[in-house]
Parts: C-alpha cells; structure tokens; sequence
C-alpha cells in the first residue's frame, strides 16, 4: 500500500504553501478545468437532470449491490473471463502476481488506475522482479520523478514543464542530453517514443475500470491518450484492477453517468477514447489479450454499505471537487498524504484507513460547499466531513486544544441567553476599538487569521440578532 | 470462507438482509432487459442532416478535420489529397468494416493499402 502520511497533513500543507513551482502550478490549474466544466455544463442544459439520474442509477446499485456483482461475474465466466474477489489490498496484489507467474511475466503496462496506487502495485510489482511500465503520460511522468500522483485524473498537474523536461533528459540517458525539450510538443513525441515499443513488448496490461457492466460482463476505460487501449489489447493478458462500487447495471446506464463524467472532470463532451472490453479475445478477432482477469478490490467499502458514508460509494473519480477546492487548490494533493486527495480523498481515505490515521483530513475544509455543488453524483461531502469530524471527536481523537475549544464554544452555544449576551459585549468592545480604522491588524487570539489578513471591525448598528429583533423578526425593513 | 462470499456477506450484513430471493431478482433482470435510457439531450432532436451538421461542429470542434464527400467513390481522392496535404505517408490500413470494402481505392494506384486491426 502507498506510504500513508496523512498524519502529518499540517506541515505537508505548510510545505506545500512554500513551494514556489507547486504554487504557479496549482494558479494554472484553478482555471483550466473550472472554467472548462462551467462551459460543458452551460453547453448541456439537461446537465443537472442527468446528474439526478446519475445519483438514482448508482443508488439503486448500491442497494442491490451484491446482484449486481454476482452478476457481473456470471457474464464475464461466460465469455471466457475471470473474476478474483479481493478483500485486502494484499489479496489483489497476490492474484494479481500469481497471474503474472503463470503467465512468465517480465514486463507489465498499465493504463492510469488509482486502485493499484491504493494497493502498491508497482513496488509489489519491482520486489517481485516485474517491471511495471505507466503509459499514461502524467504516470509515466511521475514515475521517472518516483512521486506518487497528486490528482486523481491529472496526476503529474504539480509538475512544471520544465521539470518534465528535466526527468525525462535524466532518465532518457540514450538520447541527446541537449536536444529541445521546449515545446509540448517535443516533450509527447518523446514520450510516444519511448513508450510505443513497451507497449509491443509487455506481457500483461493492467488497467483500471470507470465502469463494470452487469448487463454485459464489460469494464469500460475512459482515456485521452489511447494508452488505455494499447495496455489492454496486445499483451498475453488483461487484468482490469477495479472497487467494488464501479459496478453499473446496464450500458445504457453507464452512458448516462458518462454523460457527465468528462464534462465534471475535464470539460470535455466525451473522453477521447471510451473503450468497451468484454473477455479475451474470440477466434475471430483481430486483435486483444489472451485472457481476460477481473480484480474486484474490497478494502473496507462494503462496510461502507448501510452507513452514512454510503453516499461516497457513488464517486466516478472525476476529480471535479478537487478542482474547485479552495483547500486543495492552496496545498495540492500530495500534501493529503495518500492516494486520494481533496474533497472526496477527505472522505474516502479516513473510511479506507481509519480516522484514526486520517482525522486531520476532513478537517482540511471551510465548508464551503463548492465540491457538493459540482459533483456529479450529488455526493453531499460536507456533511460526511462532519460526520467524520464528529468520529473524530467521539474517540477522543485530534489536538487538545481543538477539542477544548470546541467544549468551551459548545458550553456557551447551548446556552443562548448567555451565548449572547457575551457576543453583544465582545461586539460593543471590538467595534469601540475599531471605529477609527474599521480593522485589526492584531487581535489576540485570532493570531491565525490576523498574520494572513486584517480582522474586520464589527460595524455601527449592532449585530444581526439584535437587527433581527429590531425588525421585529421581519424580512424587510418596516415602512 | 473465499473472498467472494466474505464481501458478498458484508455487503449484505450492511444492507441489512440476505441475499435477494427470486421475485426481487427477477424485478432486476426486467430492469435490465428494459434498458431505460437517461433524458435526451434536446440538442439532438434535429433530422438526419441536423444530426450531420451537429456532428461535424462538435468533431471540428476537437481538432478534427472534415471532408464530405457526394458518394463513397469519392473518398480514395479525398483521402489521398489529405495524406499529399500533410505530407503524410501514402499508406492507409484499413479495420474490417463492410462499408470500407466497396470503395474503389484502385483509383488511386499509389495509395498502399493493407487491412487488419
């Protein structure tokens, strides 16, 4: 399993915040795909509709979650396929290895897939003298770089071009050191280059799964960049890594969700490459693996199930909360700790590790709300986040003083009158000291947001209650 | 107890029930069989040419080039005026597909054609 430093999410923030190329890199990408999605959406007047019916498909599938999967299974037996139930990520790394033993495996490709970053796949892979070659190009771009991804749909988004440049002169020792690296360009040509011929050589391809179809026994693989298609159809075998959750009923009902999966994550109206598989290949084909394997990941979601956290099963991976995430978009993903990053890593991964380990991370949010807002699936993030929060506070978790806090708030919050009558004094003082200039460049203890920006001085009128009451709890101002 | 009938057991611990019996399952199976469709864009409610002309504005509009032709026993010139145009190999290889076999590539002799995945 990746390295978990989830633990120490508020100096990797502060790190984070330090460096200067992760910074111009996050301002890059803040508008790129939030303008994008906001052009697809206004494109797409049936937007929000379909985003309804994406929630009610993937409901209806969590409810009958167990159906669905078994049959899934029957049809992918059918057709000549295989499908491995995992509980543990050590279960799927270990079939998946035994497969590769059989088959002699001496080089696997692999199309972008979180689930093998969530199992360790490829430090499995090299312990187990298998090399395993990312032909995704963000992929292959950090693992020259040997980092893990910092998004889930843009992984090397925190790398500068210039520092693509500089890995693949360091690691691409065959060519010119001084050859032009300037243009993208020169930079996918490359990377073409030195992939196409990976892509002939490998013995097994591995991929992830967007979806998992029951009606037909099909996983599906939205891609850019057709890697996805060359690690799946030319090696001996093709071993799909995919969670439970991924499992659709029908291709009708994969379409609809897909409707909004490339335009919540990319803007695009579609991926450029969609692709269908359906076991190994037939007589008749032309071309596709010899086998075809199915390795279906537990790791704790069907506990999930019935929970207040069922709701975040219906995740697609679009990586829109992440994108218009103030908090992500400050600190980026690496600073997460784990593999999933952002709103929905601030869910997932303390329901996958524990909040024990990952307490830190659904507190990393303003509740602002944004990432309810743009997801697909209408995953209500904020409220699991307090829900954790909450987890959190019940096992007697997270710092002291925090917890203090919280106490001494709650003691004056369940207590009205007294709640405010110490706001109306705290707002008489405040704004007595503040008249002249209107704010504060210090106040003690608000250190935490007076070091960043000034703290406004409560203006003339009194506070919002005390208008309320005024208006005689009106919504207008009385004539 | 295999994996499979671990996660089968806890999803249907959290689901609070067994598994499903025979008049539930069949319900699903004519879910299924009733392919529902998701709400329709009403940008495609147009006539065949509409379609046409909606596909070519949004193919355009991710890089695509677009040549119409009249009939198929145009497309070897079109083709071969493209791959001169980008200065492009005059090698075509073309996927089985019955609407590619009756084309008259003979027309244009210097184009090399091979066929297969």
């Amino acid at each position: 399993m990746q390295d978990v430093k989830t633990g120490t999410f508020i100096a990797n923030a502060r790190v984070a915040l330090q460096d200067e190329n992760l910074q111009v890199a996050l301002t890059k990408m803040k508008t790129g795909f939030v303008d994008r999605r906001s052009e697809a959406r206004a494109k797409l007047p049936e937007f929000d509709q379909i985003r309804d019916q994406a929630r009610d498909i993937k409901n209806h599938t969590l409810a009958h979650l167990d159906y669905y999967l078994e049959r899934f299974e029957r049809k992918v037996t059918e057709q000549g396929g295989h499908v491995h139930w995992c509980s543990t990520p050590e279960d799927a790394r270990q079939t998946i290895l035994d497969i590769c033993r059989r088959l002699d495996v001496k080089t696997v490709t692999k199309g972008k897939t979180m689930i093998a970053e969530e199992i360790g796949l490829n430090d499995f892979f090299e312990e187990n003298g298998i090399e395993p070659i990312e032909t995704d190009l963000g992929e292959y771009i950090i693992q020259l770089r040997k980092e893990p991804p910092s998004h889930i749909i843009a992984p090397a988004v925190h790398v500068l071009k210039h520092e693509v440049a500089e890995a693949f002169v360091e690691k691409h020792v065959e060519r010119d050191p001084d050859r032009s690296l300037e243009e993208p360009r020169e930079l996918l040509d490359e990377a073409r280059e030195e992939l196409r011929q990976k892509f002939l050589d490998a013995d097994v391809g591995v991929t992830g799964a967007n979806f998992l179809i029951a009606e037909t026994g099909t996983s599906v693989i939205v891609t850019n960049e057709g890697n996805g298609d060359l690690t799946q159809a030319i090696p001996k075998a093709h071993i799909v890594l995919a969670s439970l959750e991924k499992v659709v009923p029908t291709l009708e009902d994969a379409s609809t969700i897909q409707r909004v999966l490339a335009r919540s994550a990319t803007g695009q109206e579609a991926s450029v490459y969609t692709t269908f598989s359906t076991g190994p290949r037939r007589p008749e084909d032309l071309d596709g693996p010899g086998e075809y394997h199915v390795v279906l990941l537990d790791n704790e979601r069907s506990k999930m199930i019935g929970t207040e956290f069922q709701d975040m099963l219906r995740c697609i991976r679009c990586g829109a909360c992440l994108n218009h995430c103030p908090v992500y978009n400050s600190v980026g993903g690496h600073a997460y700790g784990w593999v999933y990053p952002g709103p929905m890593g601030s869910v997932l991964t303390p329901s996958l590790i524990g909040v024990e380990e990952a307490g830190h991370l659904p507190n990393a949010s303003s509740f602002c709300g944004r990432c309810e807002e743009v997801c697909p699936m209408r995953i209500p993030l904020p409220k699991m986040m307090r829900h954790l929060r909450e987890r959190e506070f019940d096992r007697g978790l997270g710092s002291q003083s925090v917890r203090m806090g919280i106490r001494i708030w709650a003691f004056y919050a369940k207590r009205p009158k007294l709640y405010r009558a110490l706001a109306n004094l705290k707002f008489s003082i405040l704004g007595f000291l503040g008249r002249g200039k209107g704010r504060f460049r210090w106040l003690p203890g608000a250190g935490g947001w007076t070091k960043y920006r000034d703290f406004p001085a409560p203006q003339p009128g009194g506070t919002f209650q005390a208008r309320w009451y005024e208006r005689g709890g009106a919504r207008s101002p009385k004539p | 107890m295999s994996g499979r009938e671990s996660i089968l057991g806890k999803i249907r611990e959290g689901l609070g029930r067994g598994a499903l019996g025979e008049a539930e399952t069949s319900a699903l199976e004519e879910r299924i069989a009733a392919r529902g469709r998701s709400v329709r864009p009403s940008r495609v409610d147009l006539d065949a040419d509409g379609l046409a002309d909606l596909f070519v504005d949004y193919v355009k509009a991710v890089d695509t080039t677009v040549d119409r032709v009249a009939s198929m026993d145009d497309v070897p010139d079109k083709v071969a005026a493209y791959l001169a145009q980008e200065n492009l190999p005059a090698d075509l290889r073309l996927a089985p597909d019955p609407s590619l076999e009756g084309i008259s590539w003979e027309k244009r002799p210097t184009l090399t054609i091979s066929k297969g995945a």
